[in-house]
């Protein structure tokens, strides 16, 4: 209906006892106003109604919280439901149904939350090992240091009772490949291999993690070959193997020899010969043969003395490109094995947890089966104590609240076998719904006196109050401040073979509404398809919500 | 303008707007009843809820903008 100017200002006539004319003055007066405050790009607001105000050309208007609040009453209290909560999860099956349109409704499940899997982030591990690695080398560097110094108490050519002269520039070239003074050699070699360690040590690091698994598949076991592989014991070693350490005495007294016996001419060659042949070594490590030079000069000695040369550089090859390997194997193989062991603990225990979950030893959300509310499949139909004739035959049809049923929309039809026969007096139910506003629910009927509690639940939108059932949806169709107005359309409803729940709305404003509502469903997707069937007067007014 | 007025003629045309009539006012424009639905959103947590249904007033300027 509309309510033109004319008929407004009869209304308002009629409301406010003024004159109508003085009521037509006031009321241009007003529009006078508010069109010049609009024009000047103000707003204009009348208390307790509202703001009209310019959002560019358009005028706007925000109606005042009162206002809103008035019009609205009908929904007041209302929240938003969530539809993720155990009903909801139970209308998955019926969104099978394709004539269904609310079929949707509840489709989209929300994202489970997935549930952190244990951090079994291999970074941690391998950071762990790499730890374990920079933790072992230490160790390593310890075991050198130890065995240099049991390598300083081994004889060396001092103490061999031999004239050891010794150039200083040709001790210096050869500290790096043949031992020197034990003293001096450890620092020495230190350095050199520290040197040669940090030039290569990323080619390396490949090298020696292919050749430690390629030993850990072979299954090698810790032996001495390990430990010559060992790249500090080894750098130890240089220092303290008597034979090295011989080598390098014998070689020492040579040049030393040599030395004595050579003029400076020869002395010169010598050494240029030396510088040449370490170079060669040096830049060339494959090279087998022995340094020439050595050899002219030490005959027996020179070849001995480049065998050991050769030893000792493949030596050094193999303890470049093999180190950390023991320390590791023993590390690593704790490791792994108490990584399995952890997953498995882990495994076994998440798998009990659940299982106990499963079978509800243990209450867990989402994993323990909640008791599903319409359990009523062996249940009785609701007693019918004066069945009709229509009755009879609506009985021969499914029971209204099978499973089978749930997947029908139109629940009403079958329901009708119930149709005004046995009312009973319900209770408010005690529901975790968030609606705190709707604090009791009144359920009346003419036929009230008739209790059936204790009977299984019993859904639809005729037939008779089930108290069972008061944990479901219902449809509300009115919403009156008038308790005897909402008793008559519970009348006339009832009278039309709906189940009719009236229940009362504390208010602020209002004092009191009182709610007019049909039926009883299973789940709020029930609800709003028998509500879509109502027709007028319901047909867009209407709101399903839960039974309190 | 006086206050009592101002008031019945909140009155009035919030008792229409309730009654789901719409009210036109001359020269200002037209006040009129909505519905909406309830209506199932998704928030952006991720859960689905069921808006319950509203009334409200929408006013339409008889200036066209």
């Amino acid at each position: 209906m509309h309510i033109d100017h004319s008929k407004l200002v009869e209304l308002l006539v009629e409301t406010s006892g003024i004159e109508k004319e003085n009521i037509e003055n006031q009321l241009a007066d007003l529009v006078k106003e508010i069109n010049e405050a609009i024009e000047e790009g103000e707003a204009y607001e009348i208390e307790g109604f509202g703001v009209f105000s310019a959002i560019g050309e358009n005028v706007v208007f925000i109606p005042a919280d009162e206002l809103a609040t008035e019009i609205n009453y009908k929904y007041v209290g209302m929240e938003a439901l969530e539809l993720d909560d155990a009903s909801g999860a139970e209308d998955e099956p019926d969104a099978e149904d394709n004539d269904d349109p609310f079929a949707g409704l509840l489709d989209d499940e929300p994202e489970m939350a997935k549930t952190p899997e244990p951090n079994m982030d291999t970074a941690d591990d391998t950071g762990e090992e790499d730890g374990s690695e920079e933790e072992d080398s230490p160790f390593d560097l310890d075991d050198e240091t130890d065995e240099g110094d049991e390598e300083e108490e081994k004889p060396g050519p001092d103490k061999w009772g031999i004239d050891t002269y010794k150039d200083e520039g040709a001790e210096t070239m050869f500290s790096g490949l043949l031992g020197d003074s034990p003293d001096e050699e450890t620092e020495q070699e230190e350095e050199h291999f520290k040197a040669v360690f940090d030039q290569e040590d990323d080619e390396d690091e490949d090298l020696n993690r292919i050749s430690e698994i390629e030993r850990e598949l072979a299954g090698e076991s810790d032996d001495d070959s390990d430990d010559e592989q060992d790249p500090f014991a080894a750098l130890a070693d240089v220092g303290s193997d008597p034979e090295e350490n011989e080598t390098s005495d014998e070689l020492d007294d040579t040049l030393s020899s040599a030395e004595e016996k050579e003029d400076d001419e020869e002395t010169d060659d010598l050494e240029k010969a030396l510088s040449s042949s370490i170079d060669e070594t040096v830049n060339e490590d494959d090279d087998s043969e022995p340094v020439p030079v050595i050899k002219n000069l030490t005959s027996a000695k020179g070849d001995k003395k480049g065998k050991d040369e050769e030893k000792s550089s493949d030596k050094k090859k193999e303890t470049k490109r093999k180190p950390f390997k023991r320390p590791q194997k023993a590390k690593d193989t704790g490791g792994q094995s108490a990584i399995l062991l952890i997953i498995i603990i882990i495994l076994v225990l998440g798998g009990g947890i659940y299982g106990l979950g499963y079978f509800g030893v243990v209450n867990i959300p989402g994993i323990t089966p909640t008791p599903v509310p319409t359990t009523t499949q062996t249940t009785p139909p609701a007693p019918t104590p004066d069945v009709t004739d229509s009755e009879q035959q609506t009985q021969d049809t499914p029971e209204p609240v099978t499973e089978t049923t749930e997947a029908e929309p139109t629940s009403s039809d079958q329901n009708e076998a119930a149709t005004g026969t046995s009312d009973q007096e319900g209770e408010s139910a005690n529901n975790e719904m968030e609606q705190a506003t709707e604090t009791q629910v009144t359920e009346t009927t003419q036929e009230a006196q008739d209790t059936d509690s204790g009977e299984p639940a019993s859904y639809g939108l005729t037939g008779s109050l089930n108290e069972a059932a008061n944990n479901g949806y219902t449809i509300v169709v009115y919403s009156l401040t008038n308790e005897d107005n909402a008793r008559a359309k519970v009348s006339e409803l009832t009278g039309q073979g709906y189940r009719v729940i009236l229940a009362e709305v504390p208010h602020q404003q209002y004092g009191t509404l009182w709610r007019v509502s049909l039926g009883q469903f299973e789940t709020m997707r029930d609800a709003a398809v028998a509500a879509q069937e109502l027709g007028n007067p319901f047909t867009d007014n209407y709101f399903v919500t839960q039974i309190q | 303008m006086t206050d009592k007025f101002l008031e019945a003629l909140g009155v009035v045309i919030r008792d229409q707007i309730i009654m789901k009539n719409s009210v036109e006012v001359d020269e200002l424009g037209t006040f009129k009843p909505v519905h909406y639905n309830q209506k199932q959103e998704k928030r952006a947590d991720g859960t689905n809820v069921m808006l319950p249904p509203k009334d409200t007033i929408e006013f339409t300027s008889a200036k066209k903008g």
